[in-house]
Order: C-alpha cells, then sequence, then structure tokens
C-alpha cells in the first residue's frame, strides 16, 4: 500500500515556505508568523529573493539554495510563480507541498486549467499536494499551524476536515471557549490532488484523532469515500455537516421520486450508509465530537440526571427524550439509596434534585458514582457545576481576606473534580456536563481538562449525549463485511 | 431485445404501466396479476380468470399521471360494471386502438412507495416513503445510494417518521420487511444494471395482509442512453 502523503505533510521535519517576508502586508507574512510561534520544532526555511533574513530566520534566494531539500513546502505566493516553483521542488527532491493561494479551479474555466497545469507537473515530479485554495493544516500535538489563525487553543482528541478553511482556522478562538481540544485539522480547498478520502485515510490511523468531524460541500470520489468512512466508523466516530440548498425544484423531472430527490436526503441516506453522524450545523458538529472524542460509549439509552436546579434538570430531560433517549424513573432501592446520602428537599426520581447543596464529595463523587454503578443506568448527564468564582465577591464584601477562605475552597473543588472526571473510564460510562459558565469558572475548566464536556446549554449536553447513543448503534450494526468493497 | 431497449431505440421517454410491470416481474418483483385487452370479449374473459373486483386503467406510455386524466376505474364488481368502465376509458383515450389494463384490486390498508432516481455524484439513489397521496403531502422518505444492502433496506424502513405503519397496529400484521427489503435491493440493481433508466416510481406499493405488491408503476427512460 502507498504511504498517506499526508502522514508527510501533517508531520514535516522541515519546511520550505514560499510567500513569507518582512512586511505585514503580504498574508504570507502573517501566515508564517503563526508557523514561527506556534511551537513547531522543526527547521523552517524561508525563500526570499532580496533578504538575508526574514522575520528572524535565516532565508534563502531559491528552492535549489537550501542545503538539503525540506520534507514539505507551504506555498502562499501569487499563482503565476507557483508552477515554476513547484518544478523546483520537485527537481529539489520535495515531494510534499500545501498550495494555499487561490484563483483555481474555485474561480471557473480559467483557473480549472491552471489548476491541471499545477496537477501535471506535480505528477511528473512525483509530488503529492494540499490545495490550492485551502488555509492549511493544523497538527496540535506538535504545534504545527500553517494558518492565519491564532496558536491559543488546545491539543486533544478531535480531528476535522473541511472544505472551508474557515472551520479549522476561525474557530481555533471558538473551540478554545467550548474546551475543545483538537488533534489536527485539514483545509482540503479544491482537492485537485489529495482529496477528502485520503485525509479520512489518513486521520483514520491517526491515533491521537479519536472522533473526526467533517464540513462538506461535495463529494468527488463516492465509493471510494463510502468505503474509507465505512472502515472508520467501525471503530472511530465521523460526524459530518453536509449543507447543500436543495435543487429538486429546479429539476425538470417526471417521477415523484426524482422530484423529492434534493440533495439533502440523499446526503443523509449515504451518511446512514457509511456510519457518519449527521450533524444539523457547525454547533452540533463539534458538540457531538467532543463527547465522541473523550467519552465511552453507552450500552443502552437509559440516562440519569443529577442537577442541582429545577430548570436545567428538567430542560435536559425533556431534550434527552425529543432525541430519543429515555430517562426512566429510578428503581425503588437506589430511589431509598439515594434518599439516605441527599438531604430531604431533593428529588430522588430522576432528575435527582440535590438543590443548592455544597457537599462536594456528594455531588461530585458519591451521588454519580451509586448511579451509575448499577446496571439499570448507561449514562450521566450532569448540571450543578459551581465554581469558586461565584463566591469571591461575597467574600471579598464581608471583608474576609479572600485567601483565607477561597484558597481552601479551591483545593477542595479541584480535589472533588479530580475524583468526579475519573468516574467514566472506572465506571465505562459517559457523563456529559452543563453550566451557563464557560472557562472563567475553574470548576469548568477543571473538568473540561479533565475529559467530561462541559456545555453552554442544558440541551446542547442531552444532545451530544444522544450522539453517543447513535454511535454506539451504528457501532453494534452488522455490516456485511463479505460485501465490502466489491461492487462498492 | 428486451422492452427497455425496444422503448429507447423507437424515442419513447417511458415505459406503459403494462411494461414497467413486466420488467418489475423481470426482476421478481410482485406485482399485480394482469393483462392487456383490446376488446370487449378478452375483457370479459381476462375478468373471469383474475376475479372480481378489478380495476380497469387506460394503458399507454405517453400517460403518466393517469388519476388527473380518468383513466382509472376502480372496484369493478361485475361484468355489467366492467363494460361501461371499459367504454368510458376507451372514449376517454381517444385513440385509434385503444389499450386497457385489467387488474386485480389489491385489498390493504396501508400503501407505501419505493422509487429510483439517478444523483450526478452518487449515480442511481433508492428512494423509500410513504405511498398514495401520502407520497407529496407528507414527504416522508428515505434514501440511499446504490448498491443497498440487506441493513440499509431494513435502516431506510426505520427512518421515515411513518414507521410503525410497518408495525402490527390497529389489527393489521406487521409488514413482512423482508419482502420489502428484497424490492428496495431490486430497485437499487436495476438502476446500476438498466443505464436507460432514468427514474422510476413505483406507487403504491399495497400491502396485502404482510406482503408487499406493486400496484403501479413508472419508468421513466434516457433516451440519450439509447
Amino acid at each position: 500500500m502507498q504511504k498517506n502523503p499526508l502522514s508527510i505533510i501533517m508531520n514535516p521535519k522541515s519546511i520550505v515556505y514560499l510567500g513569507g517576508s518582512n512586511s505585514l502586508q503580504t498574508m504570507g507574512t502573517a501566515q508564517l508568523i503563526t508557523l514561527i510561534t506556534g511551537g513547531y520544532q522543526g527547521e523552517i526555511y524561508p525563500i526570499h529573493r532580496k533578504e538575508k533574513t526574514v522575520l528572524g530566520l535565516k532565508a534563502y534566494p531559491n528552492i535549489s539554495s537550501l542545503d538539503k531539500p525540506a520534507e514539505l513546502a507551504v506555498i502562499v505566493i501569487p499563482g503565476k510563480a507557483i508552477p515554476g516553483v513547484l518544478k523546483e521542488c520537485g527537481e529539489a527532491g520535495i515531494h510534499h507541498a500545501i498550495i494555499i493561494t487561490a484563483g483555481y479551479g474555485e474561480i471557473g474555466q480559467k483557473g480549472a486549467s491552471l489548476q491541471q497545469e499545477l496537477l501535471a507537473i506535480a505528477r511528473k515530479y512525483n509530488i503529492r499536494f494540499l490545495g490550492p485554495n485551502c488555509i492549511g493544516i493544523v497538527n496540535a500535538h506538535i504545534g504545527l499551524n500553517t494558518t492565519w489563525f491564532p496558536n491559543k487553543y488546545r491539543a486533544g482528541k478531535v480531528g476535522i476536515i473541511s472544505q472551508s478553511g474557515s472551520y479549522v482556522t476561525q474557530t481555533l478562538t471558538y473551540f478554545e471557549k467550548l474546551g475543545l481540544g483538537l488533534s489536527q485539522a485539514i483545509s482540503v480547498g479544491n482537492q485537485a490532488d489529495i482529496d477528502m478520502v485520503d485525509c479520512l485515510e489518513y486521520l483514520g490511523e491517526d491515533e491521537q484523532t479519536r472522533a473526526i468531524a467533517l464540513y462538506i460541500e461535495g463529494i468527488k470520489r463516492p465509493k471510494a469515500f463510502l468505503r474509507a468512512a465505512r472502515k472508520i466508523t467501525a471503530r472511530k466516530p465521523i460526524v459530518a455537516v453536509y449543507v447543500g440548498g436543495s435543487t429538486a425544484g429546479a429539476r425538470a423531472c417526471s417521477s415523484h421520486t426524482a422530484s423529492m430527490a434534493g440533495p439533502d436526503g440523499i446526503y443523509s441516506g449515504f451518511f446512514h450508509q457509511a456510519g457518519i453522524l449527521r450533524a444539523g450545523n457547525v454547533m452540533e458538529l463539534f458538540d457531538w465530537t467532543m463527547a465522541l472524542a473523550q467519552q465511552p460509549l453507552p450500552k443502552g439509552k437509559n440516562i440519569a440526571i443529577v442537577t442541582n436546579s429545577g430548570g436545567p434538570g428538567s430542560s435536559m430531560a425533556d431534550e434527552a427524550n425529543h432525541c430519543g433517549l429515555e430517562v426512566p424513573i429510578f428503581s425503588p432501592a437506589l430511589q431509598e439509596k439515594i434518599k439516605a446520602i441527599t438531604p430531604l428537599t431533593a428529588a430522588a426520581v430522576n432528575p435527582v434534585d440535590i438543590t443548592m447543596n455544597y457537599d462536594l464529595d456528594l455531588i461530585y463523587k458519591k451521588l454519580p458514582e451509586l448511579i451509575l454503578q448499577g446496571q439499570d443506568m448507561d449514562g450521566l448527564l450532569f448540571y450543578g457545576i459551581f465554581g469558586s468564582i461565584h463566591f469571591q465577591d461575597k467574600i471579598a464584601f464581608t471583608g474576609n481576606p479572600a485567601g483565607n477562605i477561597l484558597n481552601p475552597m479551591k483545593s477542595l473543588l479541584e480535589k472533588a473534580c479530580d475524583e468526579f472526571v475519573k468516574l467514566p473510564e472506572k465506571l465505562k460510562k459517559p457523563i456529559l456536563c452543563a453550566c451557563f459558565s464557560g472557562r472563567e469558572d475553574d470548576a469548568v475548566v477543571r473538568i473540561q481538562d479533565g475529559g467530561i464536556p462541559v456545555y453552554p446549554t442544558p440541551e446542547r449536553a442531552a444532545r451530544a449525549m444522544a450522539a453517543l447513543w447513535e454511535y454506539a448503534t451504528i457501532k453494534k450494526r452488522n455490516r456485511d463485511e463479505s460485501n465490502e468493497g466489491e461492487n462498492r | 431485445m428486451n422492452i427497455i431497449d425496444k422503448a429507447v431505440k423507437i424515442g419513447r421517454t417511458s415505459l406503459s404501466e403494462f411494461e414497467a410491470k413486466q420488467l418489475l416481474t423481470a426482476y421478481q418483483i410482485p406485482v399485480t396479476r394482469e393483462a392487456l385487452v383490446e376488446n370487449e370479449e378478452s375483457l370479459l374473459k381476462i375478468a373471469a380468470t383474475l376475479g372480481y373486483p378489478l380495476a380497469l386503467k387506460g394503458c399507454s406510455a405517453d400517460i403518466a399521471h393517469k388519476t388527473e386524466k380518468g383513466l382509472i376505474h376502480l372496484d369493478i364488481r361485475n361484468d355489467q360494471e366492467a363494460l361501461t368502465a371499459f367504454k368510458d376509458i376507451s372514449t376517454s383515450m381517444k385513440q385509434s386502438k385503444n389499450t386497457i389494463l385489467v387488474q386485480e384490486m389489491v385489498q390493504g390498508k396501508r400503501e407505501l412507495m419505493a422509487g429510483l432516481t439517478r444523483d450526478a455524484q452518487f449515480g442511481p439513489c433508492v428512494m423509500f416513503g410513504l405511498g398514495g397521496i401520502f407520497t407529496e403531502i407528507l414527504k416522508d422518505i428515505a434514501f440511499r445510494v446504490a448498491p443497498l444492502e440487506k441493513l440499509d433496506a431494513l435502516e431506510m424502513m426505520k427512518e421515515i417518521r411513518g414507521h410503525n405503519i410497518l408495525t402490527a397496529v390497529r389489527g393489521l400484521e406487521a409488514v413482512d420487511k423482508d419482502a420489502l427489503a428484497d424490492i428496495l435491493i431490486t430497485i437499487g440493481r436495476i438502476g446500476l444494471e438498466n443505464k436507460q433508466i432514468k427514474e422510476i416510481d413505483i406507487n403504491p406499493i399495497i400491502i396485502s395482509d404482510t406482503r408487499p405488491i406493486v400496484v403501479d408503476a413508472l419508468v421513466i427512460l434516457d433516451k440519450d442512453q439509447a
């Protein structure tokens, strides 16, 4: 089997960079700055005709003047110079490239023939490339970021393949707020050479990527895509967003079937066949992959809810029901056990409402463990994270020196959160949380960084739980594997 | 030379209902028992063989959505009604030679539909959904890209909102899902094996006790694939 070109592109030991200068007026310079400042440990060789150094790095006048070939070329220069540069790469023994420059297939006939020219040169010199018209890549685990966007993101387990550059770049700050950790992200651009199927196969094999998020506008090789996706979804979840208008109305058809066959319905069917979860929007795409990448799958659809407040608990229960989960009343035996450890005011049926209670050991350990350790419940939705930030003002107002009370509280809270995040692995059952506070709350940070997603609203946590269940059912279904690949 | 090749060769853009049913029969899809008649004598003979109640339909490749043109008479109970229907349809058709399809009336409360469409990206795709008048009203449908495996066919049935219609409801027996799955898988096969077929509507499929039976079918041809 041929080696996937992305294994070099995503993990290059050295990069030759075309399009960076000492002037911030070009996009190439801005992208080079992200590359330099991201923590990437490999060599970076900027090419510049005049300058001796670019952004503090030794610059080379052209590719042939490099001491040894770089593993990857990142190209952000005007289109007319690219064919020449690709040839130079080939002659210098550089066999992998990312072409960020736009103005190709996406602009029509003229661009398409320019794109063909690039492809022909690449084939001739045995070069594999990503793009053109892409924003580049991020490999969070080695600090590699060739995009224009900032490096403030966490390394994690969600891999992204996108036909829109924005969803792997402008989303980085959103991921940070959401608590989503990224493994690798690929903007595929026009897919002139390397396409989404190559990316799927690559992330399918990547150990650090535990769930794959796809943003799709069209599929170039549906049969190969289906084959690759099915192989992956048997063991690793894929969630996709497809946004396509319905063209059904515009087409002249004689049958009802054809008149109702918009791309939307066909994509849904195709995703089902591939074992891919279809998210309704970009928010769900990242919500779901975040849960799938970090939490164990439920073995059934019976979900317990623990809350310290009636409203959010009800919202969770309601939404869980809407998405096909069950929130069954606990057995009398379990109810008795819950009552034995919770205050009298609490409802012990499911949802369990512990009301405003600050017994950290009860909330974060005893109660979840009690509920999940039996056979009845398959997962837990949790509302009631309450970090020390909420006490700061009050403590200060009473005139207490903050540290006296706040510091012990913080350390108790940290201990409780650390116990809490161990539960999913220990009990082999998923836990998802919701909290209206974000990462300004120290408890939210501790829990998110410990591997349990905390969503900004109760409904989003419930829907993510439903996605875990949906993937569990996909994983269980019996495909006739002998048929796979033969007639597809 | 088969029905499709013949029709495409002479520039036709669809098969008649009778031809469409022959195609489906060749693929082992269960269809109504039926025959074509051109005069009253053969009508009564066929009626005696099939047994009342019957349906009479004007049959021509040019007539797609027949209901709107008054070319269908349903639930015909005896020879007298059959002759009247024959006359009515003959008048409406206004053709020199009238070909009329005589068909058993399949009894069943549940109507489903299946179909084939060709997508520029994915190729032949199979559709399944609620049939009869509900097809267009509710658009409760699911698609799969051909070829379908049994699992795909079964999941399509689960995917429609009205999937409970397939279970044992209101005194009806559960639908034979294996038989229905066979139909869906086969439609995908027909699409893969016959490039000249552009679209198929099989609507309704009536559930007779538990068994799905194709009551009406439309096959649209692509003359550019001749």
